[in-house]
């Protein structure tokens, strides 16, 4: 009944269906169908948030299906904001970027491609291009997060520039030991820029690499002092960046030991690998070392 | 709150970080929804994407159809640009076997809460064929009208009116046959599911040969 009532009500719409309209409805299931004014009104109350709470009327809406639709509009779930802040990163660099590039207008927007109707009209769609874009500001997102972690990061940091090799530099991270202290006036704000040309490398990297000369230094000073004591333990006390390097207070004299070998090897006076990627220098021929090295930095 | 979110694309549009945050909030949820229905598993990652493009082409939105159903757009496009790299059909995105995992309700009252999760829910809009189980997340989970949900899926507004009174039609059924108090208890291949495989086997030739 409801039936017939829906397919006479989509012929009069202009849809005519023929096929529909010769198919028998199904006795069972027909009392519980709803008909077009009854889907429409649901439609809307589940939109709007209002569910009907209880059967409006008797062969009107049923109420499994309020439920059903309810529950698929649930309000949000805490996994469903996963994304936010890398949509909020892509937001700023976009940001960063054209006002970077071009101050007063938006014009490098215009190469969009999805348009919706009754926005100006632009070049079809070339999806696999759009695509290829939308990997690429993935890649510029998780540069620009990752450059501003390792921004962030350094900033406590910048306060003692050029540590002082016997100084207790208890806090000194071994990332930034002996670091040039970047321009105080960069804010927080990360700087690549994706749309114009990107740097080639990326802003956070390298100063990230640690300068080995302090570590060496402390090292040198601490193997002489505690050799000629009783025991490296008698010594200077390792700075926190020089057991961080190590891996272990216990693995100071080790890594010291293998930094000034290697430091000492002409032509490889500086270590290129960070202590912080678990590969500290290892001199040839002493392949326990990497061991010793850990991943002091984690 | 259409004014409030004008509000918040125009202060986006000027550069608002946190303007782009609440409309986050406010879209994504929906949006995942309707992706999952369209890339299953793959909803977050085009959910990203569409993120990264709303995100740059955001000074381009005019105002034109609204935002929440240009924003949808953009989300379908990016969801039917990754079916066609994968070659692939979309598929129903949660195995039907889900919905036996749901708690047998023991209260009545209380099966609307507690039966059907939102994942459970969305799975069973997903069995519908794709025109109807669009139709009526858009118009539900979304919140589009009958209008705007038309231009985002580029037919007629009748025509999507009727897809989603077919979708509605099927679940009704779907969930009147399940049981007396409308539970989708299904487990060890009980009513729902195979209602649910009813549905997709045989109505979608129904469906195929309606007014599409």
């Amino acid at each position: 009944m409801a039936l017939r009532e829906m397919r006479s009500a989509f012929r009069r719409r202009g849809r005519p269906d023929p096929k529909a309209a010769e198919r028998p409805p199904r006795p069972e299931a027909a009392e519980r169908l709803l008909d077009a004014v009854a889907a429409e009104r649901l439609l809307d109350a589940v939109a709007a948030g209002v569910v009907p709470e209880s059967r409006p009327a008797p062969g009107d809406v049923p109420d499994p299906l309020a439920r059903l639709l309810a529950v698929a509009a649930a309000p949000t779930r805490p996994g469903e904001l996963g994304g936010e802040d890398a949509a909020v990163a892509a937001f700023r660099a976009v940001r960063d970027a054209q006002a970077m590039a071009d101050p007063t207008t938006t014009s490098r927007t215009t190469g969009t491609r999805d348009v919706v109707p009754g926005t100006p009209a632009r070049p079809p769609a070339r999806p696999r291009r759009l695509t290829a874009g939308a990997f690429g500001w993935i890649t510029v997102v998780v540069a620009t997060l990752t450059a501003g972690v390792a921004l962030a990061a350094e900033i406590p940091a910048l306060r003692p520039a050029g540590p002082p090799p016997r100084a207790p530099s208890a806090e000194a991270d071994p990332t930034v030991v002996g670091t040039p202290a970047p321009p105080t006036s960069t804010p927080a704000r990360p700087q690549a820029l994706p749309g114009t040309e990107p740097p080639p490398t990326e802003p956070g990297r390298p100063r990230r690499t640690p300068p080995p000369q302090a570590l060496v230094a402390q090292c040198r000073s601490l193997l002489t002092t505690g050799n000629s004591g009783s025991g490296p333990a008698a010594g200077p006390r390792p700075s926190a960046a020089l057991i961080r390097a190590a891996g272990g207070r216990d693995k100071v004299v080790d890594y010291c030991r293998r930094l000034l070998a290697n430091a000492t090897e002409p032509g490889n006076d500086e270590p290129r690998r960070p202590p912080g990627k678990g590969a500290t220098p290892d001199p040839p021929g002493k392949p326990p070392g990497r061991e010793a090295a850990g991943n002091p930095s984690r | 709150m259409p004014a409030e979110l004008t509000a918040l694309v125009r202060a986006a549009q000027r550069g608002d970080e946190y303007a782009f945050r609440m409309l986050y909030r406010e879209l994504q949820p929906g949006l995942l929804r309707y992706l999952t229905v369209l890339v299953g598993p793959d909803a977050e990652d085009v959910a990203s994407e569409t993120w990264l493009q709303i995100a740059r082409d955001l000074a381009t939105f005019t105002g034109g159809p609204g935002f929440r159903a240009w924003a949808t757009r953009v989300a379908r496009n990016r969801a039917l640009d990754h079916l066609r790299h994968q070659r692939r059909r979309p598929t129903v995105p949660v195995p039907v076997e889900t919905l036996t995992e749901l708690p047998g309700a023991e209260d009545t009252a209380a099966i609307a809460a507690e039966w059907l999760g939102t994942d459970s829910a969305v799975a069973l809009i997903a069995t519908l064929p794709r025109t109807e189980a669009e139709a009526v997340l858009l118009r539900t989970v979304i919140g589009l009208d009958a209008e705007s949900t038309a231009r985002v899926l580029g037919k007629r507004p009748g025509a999507v009116r009727t897809a989603a009174h077919r979708g509605l039609r099927r679940l009704a059924r779907v969930l009147a046959e399940s049981g007396p108090d409308g539970a989708l208890r299904s487990a060890d291949g009980g009513p729902a599911a195979k209602q649910v495989a009813d549905v997709r086997s045989g109505e979608d030739v129904e469906a195929g040969q309606g007014w599409r």
